[in-house]
Order: C-alpha cells, then sequence, then structure tokens
C-alpha cells in the first residue's frame, strides 16, 4: 500500500471528526463546546505569546526523568524477579501493592513527606509506574527460550555477549510495551502531580483554567499534549522499534 | 582413547530411568553414529556429554588428544571445545547470518568468513537474518557454526530429521566433507539406520529406555554413500538378517 494511502487511512477519521465539531460550534455556547478554530487560535498565542513552551519543558523534563528512573528501576527488578525465583516469592507482594495503590495515594504521600518540591514529584510518579515495569519485564524474562542458552553455553558466549545478543533481543519487545504504556500513563501522572503542586507545567495551567471554568484553554493544552505524544510516538518510539525488529518484520 | 564414557544411571525428569550402565569409548577423530529407537534418551545421553545436564550418577572423562607426557597423567581433564548440532537449527534469529556465526567465534575475520561461507555453498548471505534462509540453508549455517569453532568433539542429535531427503543427503555431503578436512571425534545420533551406515565408521545401537548399548557395528567401508547405495543396502540387509530384533527395537515405540 502507498505510504499517502495509509496516512488518508489514518488520518481522514480524525480529520472528519474536527469537521464535524467545527459545524458544530455555531449551535451550541462556546463556553461549554469551543470551536476547533478557537481553540487553535488560542494555542497559537499560548505558543508565540504566552508561556506554553516554558511548560512544555518542564512537563517534557518531568516526563522524561520519571520514565527513565521507572524503566531502570522496573526493568532491573522485573528482570531479577524473573530469574531468581527466591526474589520472585520474597517481593511478589510489594509488586501487587505497587500496582494497585492508587496514584493520587502516592503523590500525596510524597509531597508531604518530602514536601512541594521536584525531587517529590519525580519520586512520586517513579513509584506509580516502576512496578508495572516490573510486571512486564518478569513476564518477558519467564519466557527466555532455555534452547538458546543451551547454544550459548555450548558455545562459551561471554556473560556479556549472551546479554546483548540472546537475552535482551528477546526482551526487546516486552520493553517497548513497557515504553509505550509508560509513557501514555506517566504524561497523565505528571499531570496530576503538576495540579496539586507545582507553579509550572502543563498540569498547573490546565488547573489555572479549570479555576474559572475556560474550556478553551484546557482543550489547547490538551491538544498541545496529544502533539506531543503523536511527535514522539512516531518520530522517536517507531523508528526505533523498526530498526531493532527488524528481524521479525522482513519476509 | 580420548573421550570415556561410564553412565552407572541417569533419570528423566519425571524419575524414569533414562540410562543405564551406558559405557563406551571414542578414538580421536573418529566417526560414531548412535542408533536408537525414538524416546531412548538418545538426546538425554548428547546433552550430558555437552554438559548440558550435570544431574547423572557417572563419568565422562576427555583425555586431549595431545599426549603431553607426564602432565596429562596429573592434570584434570580438561573440557573438549565443541560443536553441537541440535535437532532444530537454533540460530538466533535477530542476528544476521555473520552476526550468528561472530556470536560464538569473535576472532572471525572478513576473509575467513567468506571462505567458510563459500565452501558450504552460502556465499553472498552473510547479512541475511535466518528467516530469510530455507530449512536447508538455515542448517548449513549451523553447521558452519558447529564447524568454525574448530571443534574436538562434535556432537550431532539427528540434526537433518526435518529436511526433504535430496536436501538431508546434500548436507550429509557437506558433513562428511567438514569432517574428512577437520577430522573432529563426532558422535551422530539418528534413528535412521540408512543414515547411520552412510555416515558412520563404527554404529553403536542404544536400547529402548532405559538406554544401554546392546550391539555394535564397524562399517567396513570408507567415504561416504547415499543412504539408499547398494553398499549401505547390502550392510543393511546384513544387519536385518543378523540381529532381527535388535532392528525391530527401531521401529516400534519404546517401552518405558
Amino acid at each position: 500500500m502507498a505510504a499517502w494511502h495509509q496516512a488518508l487511512i489514518r488520518f481522514a477519521p480524525l480529520l472528519v471528526l474536527v469537521a464535524l465539531w467545527q459545524m458544530l460550534g455555531g449551535h451550541v455556547d462556546a463556553k461549554l463546546l469551543p470551536s476547533p478554530s478557537a481553540i487553535l487560535s488560542l494555542l497559537w498565542r499560548e505558543a508565540t505569546q504566552g508561556d506554553l513552551w516554558l511548560h512544555l519543558s518542564m512537563t517534557l523534563g518531568r516526563v522524561g526523568v520519571s520514565f527513565a528512573l521507572a524503566m531502570l528501576i522496573g526493568s532491573a527488578l522485573g528482570i531479577l524477579m524473573g530469574l531468581n525465583k527466591t526474589i520472585d516469592t520474597a517481593l511478589d507482594s510489594f509488586l501487587i501493592i505497587g500496582m494497585n495503590i492508587p496514584a493520587l495515594v502516592v503523590i500525596i504521600i510524597c509531597y508531604i513527606w518530602l514536601g512541594l518540591t521536584e525531587a517529590a514529584a519525580i519520586t512520586a510518579v517513579t513509584i506509580n509506574k516502576a512496578p508495572m515495569v516490573a510486571v512486564t519485564l518478569r513476564e518477558g524474562t519467564r519466557a527466555l527460550d532455555v534452547q538458546l542458552f543451551q547454544v550459548a553455553k555450548v558455545y562459551r558466549v561471554s556473560a556479556w555477549n549472551t546479554l546483548w545478543r540472546i537475552i535482551m533481543p528477546q526482551l526487546l519487545p516486552y520493553l517497548f510495551g513497557a515504553v509505550r504504556n509508560g509513557l501514555s500513563i506517566i504524561w497523565k501522572i505528571v499531570l496530576v502531580v503538576e495540579l496539586l503542586g507545582c507553579s509550572n507545567g502543563f498540569g498547573f495551567q490546565i488547573g489555572s483554567y479549570f479555576h474559572f471554568f475556560d474550556l478553551a484553554g484546557v482543550l489547547a493544552y490538551t491538544l498541545a499534549f496529544t502533539l506531543v505524544v503523536f511527535a514522539i510516538e512516531y518520530l522517536l518510539i517507531r523508528p526505533i522499534e523498526h530498526r531493532l525488529l527488524r528481524w521479525r518484520t522482513n519476509p | 582413547m580420548m573421550l570415556n564414557i561410564n553412565l552407572r544411571t541417569k533419570r528423566f525428569d519425571n524419575g524414569c530411568l533414562a540410562i543405564k550402565d551406558l559405557q563406551f569409548s571414542a578414538w580421536a577423530g573418529e566417526f560414531i553414529a548412535i542408533v536408537g529407537p525414538s524416546g531412548a534418551g538418545k538426546s538425554t545421553l548428547l546433552n550430558l556429554i555437552a554438559g548440558l545436564d550435570a544431574a547423572v550418577e557417572g563419568s565422562i572423562e576427555w583425555r586431549p588428544p595431545v599426549a603431553s607426557t607426564e602432565a596429562s597423567l596429573d592434570a584434570p581433564p580438561k573440557a573438549p571445545r565443541l560443536g553441537y548440532l541440535f535437532q532444530e537449527s537454533r540460530l538466533m534469529p535477530w542476528l544476521t547470518v555473520r552476526q550468528n556465526l561472530t556470536l560464538v567465534c569473535p576472532t572471525l575475520g572478513e576473509a575467513a568468513l567468506a571462505e567458510w561461507l563459500e565452501k558450504v555453498g552460502l556465499s553472498g548471505s552473510a547479512h541475511l537474518f535466518p528467516g530469510q534462509l530455507s530449512g536447508g540453508m538455515q542448517r548449513r549455517v549451523a553447521l558452519l557454526r558447529a564447524f568454525i569453532v574448530e571443534p574436538e568433539l562434535l556432537l550431532m542429535d539427528e540434526p537433518f530429521q526435518s529436511l526433504d531427503a535430496p536436501t538431508a543427503q546434500q548436507l550429509r555431503g557437506l558433513l562428511f566433507e567438514l569432517w574428512s578436512q577437520r577430522q573432529p571425534t563426532v558422535l551422530f545420533v539418528t534413528h535412521d539406520l540408512r543414515e547411520a551406515l552412510s555416515l558412520a565408521e563404527r554404529i553403536l545401537f542404544l536400547s529402548p529406555a532405559p538406554a544401554r548399548i546392546v550391539s555394535e557395528h564397524r562399517v567396513a567401508r570408507s567415504g561416504l554413500c547415499n543412504t539408499d547405495d547398494p553398499a549401505v543396502n547390502a550392510d543393511y540387509a546384513a544387519l536385518l538378517s543378523q540381529y532381527p530384533q535388535l532392528l525391530q527395537g527401531l521401529h516400534t515405540p519404546a517401552l518405558l
């Protein structure tokens, strides 16, 4: 299928939705449903004259740091638990608690203990996300192919090469699963964290607009947020994934 | 004598006896086929020899072929450099042919790689992934992987079983050629007596589980034959009339 054809199928439904919304705009109260053009022009004003870029960079920074921490801690924990039955049994209850405790509770506890600081914000997000990464990677580690380890042993492949050329490629699909899941959840949690205890960031901005019941402002920031998510998915995650999983897609 | 196997008992994971009092020795450079019915514990035996499974009563001794006078008497026998062809090719699907080979042989240079690939008829395939190769070509890569480490002991577990007859015959030819040049000791496990007769110098017959060696046959010819060669047919007929029950065991399911 041609690339433009795929792009059409992918984006046409979105465009139709926006067009319908725009047409509906004239018939309802703009306070309840601002039209797409109004949202766009507000977004443009925020980007050119307002503080959109400041808030975006603050939010992205928090997302980036807590995402990296959660992936690192979660992966290490998950791989260890997948490999070692004793560690798995000892830590399993913590994973269950970590997976199910409401994000809001963790955020409030972190703010009370660490104050309204960046450290508290990032800790809260990391604690919320790491257990999910651990569960995914534990699953992946349990599914590792014993037969390929036998090959490594027979041919005396070094521990380093066993890790990078035999184990990691098998964990990659699980890692990408965790990355996607991770980003989507971390965005949401970061916004709550910012709403509750930061003086900048998208969450803070959306909170401010909420105080004035300004739906256009809320939606303008939501739109900016959506655009960034698309950019990360298409410019970062997919190309990397395509490159690393090339051996699967080739005929 | 370089490989001495003396296994008293080995149990499967389910507790059934897999091996009972199995003994044999192999000379340096010898090509031995081990023939037995399926379920006789042939793969179990190879995994024990490869050191992939250590839970066994008995001993597996390896003496390096070079008799380095007094040192060899005291020094504990070291493990041989191994090549192992499994029933599946077991290549890493995410590594190219080149990467699969450098994984087991990190010092392999570009020129040597090209020479090896040409030898096994895989020229120009270095950059391909295993998924882009046919089953027969994957086996060639696996065979190459086994020989590229310059093995002293080469273990083969029915490696050509899932291939069509002409492809399997080609690969037997390639195996025989590489073995003639490099002379590793080969233990070739199969349940196909004709395959054993066409390749090996000596054939060991395994009983159904618990496996032990019930008979031994020295193949008179030297050199490779087709599995339907007249000489193989003659050997086959002679063995069949000599040990009718033995060969019958190769066609009946194992009695556990």
